[in-house]
């Protein structure tokens, strides 16, 4: 049987299944994989040529490998390779721009700092870390994830920074892996990390290659995967949640008071609307009476408990900010003020909640806005939700519980072996200095022994 | 599975026991205490949530009455015609008149988990007369009485009803404001108790030693004509040889000078200094004196005598004081030169 007949089966005749025929020599592509002029420029044309020694020579394509078995022919047909069938089979890079160009980020922004994002191709994400951190250190290991989609992933680390248990342990992860496929590198993300079952995200996906360079750098490892605009950075803590890596390109005595006032915005975001409603049905005793008095003003027309009044506010909250992802940024605006009005004005004039209620809840989702990873926000919820459900049947005492409960829990949790409570617990104090409390950069010498056991200075001289 | 219900068990059979949701109680602000003819009246002065608060029209507060052979008969009474649920956390104040017995309420408050015991304790005459007025500042009495009590720097930890009763349970005497009402409401005097047991209420020249003593600031003192403000001022006690000496030092400030001194002299200072160690002097012994005679040891002078000599058996009567007054003048104030 003819290798062209055998392809023609294996794709089952797909109709972009493009085979052609000259001189003998058979050239084989899918359509929707390649570029027509890069098979014009590369093959048709030198097809042409006669007494051509070798097609291999006089060919101006940049990538062109001789195919030495069936699979590996069907493998490069399938990534956007061009098979010409001679007296030997040769596969020559003829993929296709099925991406777009370098945006800016947009689930990250920030003000200074590099204004480029990966996108889909894992070529071009791998040229822009390549592009900040040009050192032949910086190696990159491929794997193939998912019998259907044999998405290209890639593990990226420094290898006189990162230590190599870690790099072992995370390889071994994802070699393990066996699943039909994974279409985007939060899939892969779920499959490698230590909890699955926690609320809490212990992986970074980030579209910023600056951050994954700095986390590189510090002894991360970071994993590629193609079709996504996301990395994937392993270890990740708590800490790297609460506070994102563009602090570093601020002044450190002003970038440390953001990292009081973003503390602050997570204890409000998390106990807030809780702590309110342990205030107003158990312990009014702690609100001082002028404001007691207008508290109890204002809750006078409601007729629902507070805990009933803030669950409710805060479906409605959640929707809104559902919806408000879900829906075409066209029609954005539209929602919003849906949302404003009916969360605002309305409700209150109505009865349904209190105008004191709507400023805690209001309070609390502009606190989860200064957190950008989605997840973590995901998680806030559920423990927003809980706080309020134990505070409506012991009080003040319930919210302890509840702080106390997800302190037990993040202590339980791990990334790559190491504490999700690291540099807090047990504490570091290079990585507690670059996450938690800069300190001048020129004092910033030391790497973390956490994630590094071999290079642990990253500036000035080793005494 | 099991730890889960047990979990869930354990937090709905003890849940909710003090859950009051805010619309469903009665805040009350203050309370006062009498007793007449043998049956104890309580009033609470509750404020009023349905009011609106733009409008000035709309009562910020109600009385309520009630009255009993015991304490807390006369508190059932009172809640009984409560619509909503007695809230007592919020307690500001507690008005009472001489004839109560401090111990016997505080008996009551104490045992009674739901009372917060962390109010200030006053003396008024007539309580209807205080809790029925309206001043135009502060609606709600309790509150005004509490920044009066603030203004006249009362309103400090010692003075709560918690710390006062616990001086009496020790065995030493106490003094309350007296709340009068002159227009407004007004602090003008404090009464006075041997122990638990109401003595008098001190007169205007006795309020202000006493004021000067507690290390108030810019109290004045008259003597010829002259008059001085303290501006600091510190008061110990020496304790050595079996006797006490009460050690006062302060700091004034010329208020007003009517007979000619030269200011830019230092002898002139000095002259005033020792002219009015010598009224302080007299004005502290002799209120002091009083004091001993009424058996109310309102200055702790006993209590800081037996910190020492605890053996002692000797009454604050009987205490002999040794008085080291001194103050000294040292600024012009507002006295300036004359201009000539």
């Amino acid at each position: 049987m003819l290798l062209v007949d055998k392809i023609k089966e294996t794709f089952n005749n797909s109709s972009d299944l493009i085979i052609k025929q000259s001189n003998n020599i058979y050239i084989v592509y899918l359509e929707s994989l390649c570029s027509q002029d890069k098979i014009n420029e590369y093959i048709l044309k030198v097809l042409t040529i006669k007494n051509s020694k070798k097609l291999q020579d006089n060919n101006a394509a940049p990538n062109i490998k001789t195919v030495k078995n069936y699979e590996e022919t069907i493998n490069y047909i399938l990534n956007g390779f061009t098979i010409i069938i001679d007296k030997e089979v040769y596969a020559v890079e003829t993929k296709g721009d099925l991406i777009r160009g370098i945006e800016s980020p947009s689930t990250e922004p920030d003000l200074t700092g590099p204004k480029d994002s990966f996108n889909e191709s894992i070529q071009t994400n791998l040229g822009l870390i390549k592009r900040r951190i040009k050192s032949p250190c910086l190696v990159n290991k491929d794997f193939e994830v998912g019998k259907y989609t044999k998405t290209k992933a890639s593990i990226l680390y420094i290898n006189n920074i990162a230590k190599e248990e870690t790099v072992k342990y995370i390889e071994e992860k994802i070699s393990k892996i066996n699943i039909d496929g994974i279409t985007d590198a939060s899939n892969l993300k779920q499959l490698i990390i230590d909890n699955p079952k926690t609320l809490f995200p212990t992986a970074i996906l980030t579209e910023r290659p600056d951050k994954v360079s700095q986390d590189l750098l510090d002894g991360k490892i970071v994993i590629l995967v193609d079709s996504s605009p996301f990395a994937i950075i392993v270890p990740a803590f708590f800490a790297d949640f609460v506070n994102p890596s563009v602090d570093s390109y601020k002044k450190f005595i002003n970038i440390n008071f953001i990292k009081l006032i973003r503390f602050i915005c997570l204890i409000c975001t998390l106990f807030l609307p809780a702590f309110y409603v342990a205030l107003i049905s158990y312990n009014q005793a702690s609100i001082p009476l002028n404001l007691l008095i207008n508290f109890a003003i204002q809750r006078q027309s409601v007729p629902f408990p507070s805990y009933i009044e803030a669950i409710f506010i805060l479906i409605i909250c959640a929707i809104l900010r559902e919806s408000d992802i879900r829906f075409p940024t066209n029609y954005g605006s539209s929602i919003s003020i849906v949302g404003a009005l009916v969360m605002g004005d309305a409700a209150v004039s109505a009865g349904i909640v209190s105008p004191i209620m709507i400023i805690v809840i209001a309070i609390t989702y502009i606190t989860s806005m200064v957190f950008t990873d989605i997840e973590l926000i995901y998680s806030f919820r559920y423990i927003r939700f809980g706080s309020i459900i134990l505070v409506s049947i012991l009080g003040l005492y319930g919210l302890y519980i509840t702080i106390f409960l997800f302190l037990i829990h993040i202590c339980n949790l791990t990334s790559a072996n190491i504490p999700y409570t690291f540099p807090l617990a047990p504490f570091d104090k290079p990585y507690f200095n670059k996450v938690i409390f800069n300190i001048n950069k020129k004092e910033d010498k030391l790497r973390t022994s956490a994630l590094t056991n071999k290079n642990f200075h990253k500036q000035g001289e080793i005494k | 599975m099991k730890k889960i219900l047990l979990i869930l068990l354990l937090i709905l059979c003890t849940g909710c026991y003090d859950y009051n949701e805010l619309n469903e109680i009665a805040i009350i602000s203050g309370v006062g205490i009498d007793k007449l003819n043998n049956e104890y009246v309580v009033t609470y002065e509750v404020i009023n949530t349905e009011a609106s608060k733009e409008s000035s029209n709309d009562i910020k507060k109600y009385n309520v009455k009630g009255n009993g052979g015991s304490l807390s008969e006369a508190f059932n009474n009172v809640n009984e015609t409560l619509a909503k649920k007695a809230y007592f956390e919020q307690i500001k104040v507690m008005v009472i008149t001489k004839n109560v017995n401090i111990l016997d309420i505080s008996d009551y408050l104490f045992r009674n988990e739901k009372i917060n015991t962390n109010f200030y304790l006053v003396l008024c005459n007539d309580i209807d007369e205080i809790f029925d007025f309206t001043s135009v500042n502060e609606p709600n009495n309790s509150i005004a009485i509490y920044n009066l009590l603030k203004q006249n720097d009362y309103a400090n930890i010692t003075n709560l009803f918690d710390l006062k009763i616990n001086t009496l349970i020790e065995g030493y005497d106490i003094s309350l404001p007296l709340i009068t009402l002159d227009n407004e409401l007004s602090l003008k005097t404090i009464g006075i108790y041997n122990n638990n047991k109401f003595i008098r209420y001190l007169n205007d020249n006795e309020y202000r030693i006493y004021k000067y003593l507690s290390n108030k600031k810019d109290i004045l003192i008259n003597s010829n004509d002259n008059s001085i403000k303290i501006y600091n001022s510190k008061l110990n006690y020496n304790l050595e040889n079996n006797s006490i000496t009460l050690k006062y030092e302060a700091k004034a400030e010329i208020n007003s000078l009517n007979i000619s001194y030269d200011l830019r002299d230092i002898n002139s200072y000095n002259e005033l200094s020792n002219e009015f160690t010598t009224v302080t002097e007299n004005e502290i012994t002799n209120f002091i004196k009083q004091l001993q005679i009424d058996n109310s040891d309102i200055l702790n002078i006993l209590n800081k005598y037996k910190l020492k000599y605890p053996d002692s058996s000797i009454t604050f009567k009987d205490l002999t004081i040794n008085y080291d007054i001194n103050v000294k003048v040292d600024k012009a104030g507002t006295a300036f030169k004359e201009v000539k």
